[in-house]
Parts: C-alpha cells; structure tokens; sequence
C-alpha cells in the first residue's frame, strides 16, 4: 500500500528534475507562510531566513537550468521602488542603512514572480491552497501556545504578541481568511466547506489578536468580496444576510466578553464625535503621529528622511507613523510613495484572469492597500508574497518584456513583444 | 475662441514666449511662497530645531539634550514657582520622550546643596540635595525613570513629610541599605533587604537630620523618608512591573540611573524650591522630543510668557540655537506677509492659465515638456536644499526652503497635475 502511494507521488510530482524542483518549492511555501507570520520575533525569524532562502535558491536553480528571467514591468517598478530608497538614503547621508530587509524581501518578490510566470493557473491556485495551509498550522501553534487564555475568550488580553506585533499579526491573519472567502467562491462540492471553516477559523483569531483595525478592514472587504463574487438573488440574499450579521455582530458586542471591543469602539466614537468622556488613546496617538509624519514629508517633500527615520523624529526609538502612506511618503518622499503605491495599485486595476487567483489576489491587494491607513506593511513579508503573485495573474493586452535564458552555454536575450494582434520576438546572444 | 487664438500661438515667437511665460510665472509662485515661508516665525522656530538635532546627533552622547528656563527679571517668585510647577505637571503624561526638574536656583545655574546626613553610625555623610524637587507622588516618580522600592503597589503612598518633619525624601538604595545596617533594621529583619527597606519607609518615626550651609544657614532639616529609588547596585530589588516600565520606556535604564540622578537624596518642599526655582528639562533623545516638548510643554509661545530657555550640549556649553528659539518663539504669533502669499498665488495661478490657453496648440512633445515646466522650479529647489541642507547650514536651509513653501508648492503641483492629467486624457488632439 506504502509502496502504491510512493510510486504515484514519484510519478505524479517527482518524476523528472523540473517537476521535482517545481513540487520542492510548492513544499516549502507552507512553510514559509508558518513563519513569515512570526518573523519578528527570534527563533522563528531564522527558521524563516532559511525557508526564503531555501525557496529562492531552488527557483534559481529551476529558472536558470529550465527556464529563463523575464525583464517587464514588474522588474522596472521593483527596481525603481530600490533606487528611490537608495536616492533617499544617499541625499541623507545614510547609504550604510540602506534596508537590507527590502533588498532581500524584493529580491524574492522577483524571484517568486519569475516562478510565477512559468506555471499554469491551475499551480497558481495551488499557491493560495498552500497559503492557507500554512496559515492553518500557524493556527494550530496560536492554539498550543495560548490554549489557556483562548478557553477564557479574553480579548482583551490582545493575543499575538509572542510571535508579531497583534495588528501585524492579525493582518497576516485577515488577509488568510480573505483568501479563504476567495477560495470558497472558486471551489466546488464540500471543498467548500474546509474554506468555509479556515475563514471562521482565521477569523476568531484576528478577533483574538484584539486588532480593532484589522476587523474593519477585514470586515469591509467580506463585505465588496461577498457583493462581488455573488450576482442576481443571491446577492440579495447575501446582502440581507450581510446586514443580519452585522446587526448580531452588535449584539454580540453588548457581551461581556466582547466587551474589550465594544468599549474600544465606543471611545473611537467618542473621540470623534465629542470632546468630553473617554478617547481612544490608540486612535488618538495614530493620528498625531500621522500628523508628524506628514509635517516631516513636508519639509523634504522630494526624497523624504531616509528608511527607518520617522521614529527619531516624531515619538522616539520603536515610534513609526502606524500609517503606510505617510511613513512612505515622510521615509522616501513623493518618489517612493508614488513607485509603492504603483506596485501595489498596478494588479488591481489591470484586467486578471478570471476565477479563483484572480479573485484571490485582487481582495488580498484591496486588504493591504486599505490597511495601510493604520500600519506599515512596506517592510513586512506577506506583501512581497502577495504582489508577485497578483502581477502573474495580470493579462496584458500589449506585454513588452525581456527574457534572459542560458541555452548552449550561451546566455540568449530574448525581446518580449506580445500583443492580442502580433507577437514578435526578437533573439540576441551572448557567448559565456 | 479657438479658432481666434489658433493664428496667435501658431507663430513661433509667440509660443518660446509662452514657455518662458509659464515658467517666469512658476519661478515667481516659488519664490514668493518660500519668501512667504520665511516671514512666519514658525518656519524659523522649526529651523532651529532642525540644527539643534543635528547637532545633538552628533554628540557623543546622541540622546543627550539637557536645557533650562529662566524668567525675566520682575517675575515673582511665587509666579515663577507656579508656572514651573505647571510645566513639571505636563511632562507627567510625557516621561517616555523626557524628563524635567525643577531645580533651586541662585544665579541661573543649578546649585547642589552639600547637606550633612546626621544618622547615628552612617558612613556617608554628605550629598546632594536639591536636584530634583516636586514630586508629589510614588508614581510620578517612576515617570522619570526612577523606580521605586516597592512596599505595596496597590496602595502608593503620597509623598508628604510625616511626623512632623520638614521635607519628605527619597534616597537611594545604598544610602537606605547603609541605614539600616547601620540602625540594626537589616539584622532584625534576617539579612533581608527588602524587608529592611519596607520597615524603613513604613517607619513613621524614622527622622533622617540633614544640614546645608546654603539652605537655612546650616540649621538641620528632619526629613522622613517617603521612598527608596533603586540605584544601579540594587536593581535585584525590581519587581516585574519596573522591569516591565524600565524595559519598555527605558530600555536598559537602570545602567545609567547613578549617571543621571547619582544625587543621594531627592526632597520635597515647597519652601525650598519657592525660592528662585528654575525648570530644567532632559530631552533625552531626538528632535520629536524637543518639537513635542516645545508643543506639549513650553508652548511655541513661551517667551512672550516671559520665559527665555537655554539648551546646553553634553559638555554644558549653550547651544547657539537658544538664542534663535527665544527671537522666533517671541514673534510666534506675529502675522506674516501675506502680500507674498497673493503674489505667489497670483503667480500660480497665471502659469496655471497661460498653460491652459497654449496646451492644445502645441505638438506632441513640446506638450510633454509644457507639462513637466510649471514644476520645475519646485523640483530644482528641492534638489538644492538636500545638496545644501547637510553641509551648508541646517538654519539657513531649513529657513529658506522652508514647510510653508513647499506646502504652497505640494498644493500647485498637485492641482497642475490633475490640470494636466485631465488634458493628456480628455484634451482634444492638438490642433497643429
């Protein structure tokens, strides 16, 4: 029986090298996602070093002996958003802190989208079932490690901290449980109920990260995703359904254990609407802190701080604007802010394939890009997971590109010109 | 209209006209939006500030900032210790970003009062009093960065003199731990410190005799002891909550507690301090801490509230910018020249408009250049200031090109852009 198994997993996955490499990298990406969620923290931040490096040198190996690099758009965007930082760290003297982390975290942006490119969109869904894999053993661990405080459903204990700052982490979180909800829209039969159960699951751990941001966005989302994915009656349906669960969810809140919740909602209200009672002391150091940030951009509007700057002027050591768009834009000016949001804006508003990766990585995109109103996520590994991937799915009615491929122990350039209409290509080699 | 203009700007002439039009114009809105930039005093204020941070960064000691305030001369005593008590009281909600004392003065500079300690067998006898005054209570002074010797945390004690004693005090833990081994405390107690240290403080009849020359002419103070602040040779005796506060505002703190307050007793009287009493203030790490001191504490307006400040480098010699911060924060509320604002308005709005009449009539790439025009000025000035902000002069820089201008300048070129975005997609083709 043992021996039956093994032999239909050689053939099927390990059959010939291209194809077992191809299966080592779909192996590690659970993996990688296991710990990129707790990246910040020690150990795990070295077991992650060693996935990401793991995972790269195994897609180098498979572009360069069967495949090739392609130079297009998303290679010109990367490499702007590093020479922006770059302009910015050498106009403040502070070339020697240039962010190492970016620079690795890009390169493997890179590298996953050149992988990307060479497999089918059936392999592409594959990548987000293992995403949410990975997602569901980081689970498992959150129940192991905080079993006794998660049996109390104590929120306001804010969960996480041992492994990511508890809204980095509940980020990480939501944007699992939004690939979930893709997921249930994409599949069919009782497949759907496994995704059904990973959102809820995701879910209730986002809730315990006692992330008030995260929910909003999380909950937004669910909400365009849910309108989207559904046409006709059952729009309606779902609609109705939408603005029941919204209406329990504040009913819900009026419990005693959601009362961590309910009185941050109620001091965020407060806050805004009137200048007596309690505020939300979160909410209101966010915005000063934004307003700092965006007094810093103005001062150097062009090339920004430099990397990493924004804490030694506003709040101090381990301060940061808590708001992605002014971080960038007070860190690496106008130039940087524009080239990021570029790369983050790019996939959404292009044409995707249609199904479940399209889906997939359009609301994961619309998450990070509306959870940058309350952190950074420029420096943070989920996205250069995400953005690559989104890029691939992209259908371009004119593709302009480069190829570079090593065939005969000479590296051929290849020009890339493909429209709907012609598809022209131009060959160029170069003897090593 | 159209077709009147056509002839018009077909002639070569009157199109280089035009350029140089939009440009004139452009360079004009610039300059008079810096011009007007540098007519509010908040720009200078800000300046200033930004100079002082670069110098503290390059001190030795990159997190030292230390100043203080004096009053003009005619300013009462009691005002002068009710305005310096407010300050203190500020900076409570503050402690992470600063400290600030308030401190007995004479002649401006503070003076440490040698008193003698008359405590039977005690070993040290002389220390300095007066340092630090006004604390009123065991919490406020771990705001400072001062942890306390614990005797029951649910139940803090206020700072007051007990026992008919004239100051209440704190001393440190090895003066404490001298006590008692001196009185026979620490023996009665079984050698254990901490119980030793809670009879001390919960000892209601415990006097400690104290003399200074200065203070009273040498006439003997009896002080009872409020607290023991836990020096560097004690910092065994941290509960889990002083950790958590040393590790989270302070970082490793506690090493340098004997550097910063390696005074052996802290009072509290008023009839002490009344008596020509003088706010100092640590700003202990970047310039957010100096803008948010000046915000939150000082006020930008202190000096026409008859305050004159000096800041003092790590050597104790006044930094330059004291002076400049005192002239700027005396005009912060003077209006500034808003003929330069309607000019640069003006100007703007006339480049905005020649732009708008010549657009359609020029080809292609003359049009590509006719939009990056009109932000060229801003661009150049940009690039200037950050080849000129580091090794020119931070004062000058900052003053000239200064947060009111590039405000101005963000705002045209945001509205230029949406201008020329709308022309590139719904301009009619150019008519040439």
């Amino acid at each position: 029986m043992v021996k039956k198994v093994l032999s239909r997993v050689i053939n099927n996955y390990f059959h010939d090298l291209e194809t077992s490499l191809k299966t080592c990298v779909f192996l590690i990406i659970p993996f990688m996602v296991f710990f990129l969620v707790m990246s910040d923290r020690k150990p795990y931040n070295y077991f992650a070093f060693i996935f990401y490096g793991l995972e790269s040198v195994i897609i180098i190996f498979y572009l360069l002996r069967f495949h090739s690099l392609v130079l297009d758009k998303y290679f010109v965007l990367l490499s702007t958003f590093l020479l922006s930082i770059l302009l910015s760290q050498i106009i403040n003297l502070s070339i020697l802190d240039y962010p190492r982390t970016i620079l690795l975290l890009v390169l493997f942006s890179f590298l996953f989208y050149q992988f990307c490119l060479t497999i089918s969109p059936l392999e592409k869904e594959k990548i987000f079932k293992l995403i949410v894999v990975g997602g569901i053993c980081f689970a498992f661990y959150f129940i192991i490690h905080y079993f006794s405080d998660l049996v109390h459903f104590n929120f306001s204990s804010r969960l996480g901290r041992d492994f990511s700052d508890q809204n980095d982490l509940g980020k990480n979180l939501g944007i699992f449980a939004i690939i979930s909800e893709a997921l249930v829209f994409g599949v069919k039969g009782k497949k759907k109920l496994f995704y059904i159960f990973a959102t809820v699951f995701f879910f209730f751990f986002l809730l315990v990260t006692g992330s008030i941001s995260n929910l909003l966005v999380f909950s937004l989302v669910t909400i365009i995703l849910i309108i989207k994915s559904l046409k006709g009656k059952k729009r309606l349906i779902a609609t109705i359904i939408i603005i029941i669960a919204i209406a329990l969810f504040i009913g819900v809140l009026q419990l005693p254990f959601m009362s961590y919740f309910k009185t941050r909602i109620d001091n965020m209200i407060n806050t805004i609407s009137s200048t007596s009672g309690s505020v939300d002391y979160s909410f209101v150091d966010r915005f000063n802190l934004a307003i700092y940030g965006l007094r810093l951009f103005v001062s150097k509007p062009f090339f920004g701080y430099g990397y990493d700057q924004v804490q030694f002027y506003t709040f101090g050591k381990n301060a940061f604007s808590h708001n992605n768009f002014v971080e960038l834009l007070a860190s690496f000016g106008i130039v940087g802010f524009i080239v990021f949001e570029s790369i983050l804006l790019y996939p959404i508003f292009k044409k995707r394939n249609k199904g479940l990766s399209g889906n997939a990585v359009l609301f994961s995109l619309v998450y990070l890009f509306a959870f940058q109103f309350f952190l950074i996520i420029f420096r943070k590994k989920i996205e250069y997971f995400i953005i690559p991937l989104a890029f691939s799915v992209i259908e371009y009615e004119n593709y302009r590109g480069l190829s570079f491929s090593i065939k005969n122990k000479k590296i051929v350039m290849t020009k890339l010109l493909e429209s709907k209409n012609a598809n022209l290509i131009n060959y160029y080699t170069i003897d090593i | 209209m159209k077709e009147r203009l056509e002839p018009f700007f077909n002639k070569k002439i009157i199109r280089i006209i035009s350029f140089i039009l939009i440009l004139f114009f452009s360079c004009l809105g610039t300059a008079f939006s810096y011009s007007y930039g540098t007519t509010k005093a908040s720009n200078g204020f800000y300046a200033s500030l930004m100079s002082l941070d670069s110098k503290i960064k390059n001190q030795k000691q990159t997190s030292f900032g230390h100043g203080m305030a004096v009053y003009k001369d005619g300013v009462s005593e009691s005002d002068t210790y009710k305005t310096n008590f407010e300050l203190q009281k500020r900076t409570r909600f503050k402690y992470q970003n600063y400290n600030s004392f308030l401190v007995s003065s004479a002649d401006g500079n503070p003076i440490a009062y040698n008193v003698d300690c008359k405590v039977p067998n005690l070993e040290w006898t002389a220390s300095n009093l007066l340092e630090v005054s006004t604390y009123y209570d065991k919490n406020y002074m771990e705001s400072i960065g001062l942890p306390l010797f614990n005797v029951d945390l649910d139940n803090p004690s206020r700072i007051t003199q007990k026992n008919g004693a004239q100051c209440g005090a704190y001393i440190s833990a090895s003066c404490a731990e001298q006590i008692v081994t001196n009185n026979g405390l620490l023996e009665k107690c079984g050698g254990d410190i901490s119980k030793a240290f809670a009879s001390l403080i919960s000892d209601e009849t415990f006097l400690l005799e104290v003399s200074s020359e200065k203070y009273k002419s040498g006439e003997t103070i009896t002080m009872t002891i409020n607290n023991i602040y836990i020096d560097s040779s004690h910092t065994e005796l941290f509960n889990e909550f002083q950790r958590k506060v040393q590790y989270n505002y302070y970082g490793d703190y506690s090493k340098s507690i004997d550097y910063w307050f390696k005074d052996a007793i802290f009072t509290y009287s008023y009839d002490i301090f009344s008596k020509e009493s003088t706010y100092f203030f640590d700003i202990r790490k970047n310039y957010g801490n100096l803008d948010l001191f000046f915000r939150d504490v000082l006020e930008y307006d202190y000096a026409t509230k008859d305050i004159a400040i000096t800041i003092f480098d790590e050597n104790g010699i006044p930094y330059t910018e004291s002076k400049q911060l005192n002239d700027f924060s005396l005009n912060i509320h003077k209006n500034p020249n808003y003929v330069f604002l309607s000019l640069s308005i003006l100007s703007f709005v006339f480049s905005l408009i020649l732009f708008n009449f010549s657009f359609a009539f020029y080809e292609k790439k003359a049009k590509i250049i006719l939009s990056i025009l009109p932000l060229l000025p801003f661009a150049i000035c940009q690039i200037v200031f950050c080849m000129v902000v580091i090794p020119i002069n931070f004062v000058l820089a900052y003053s000239f090109f200064n947060s009111t201008g590039n405000m101005l300048n963000i705002i045209f070129t945001f509205i230029f852009s949406i201008n020329v975005m709308l022309w590139w997609l719904y301009g009619k083709k150019s008519i040439v």
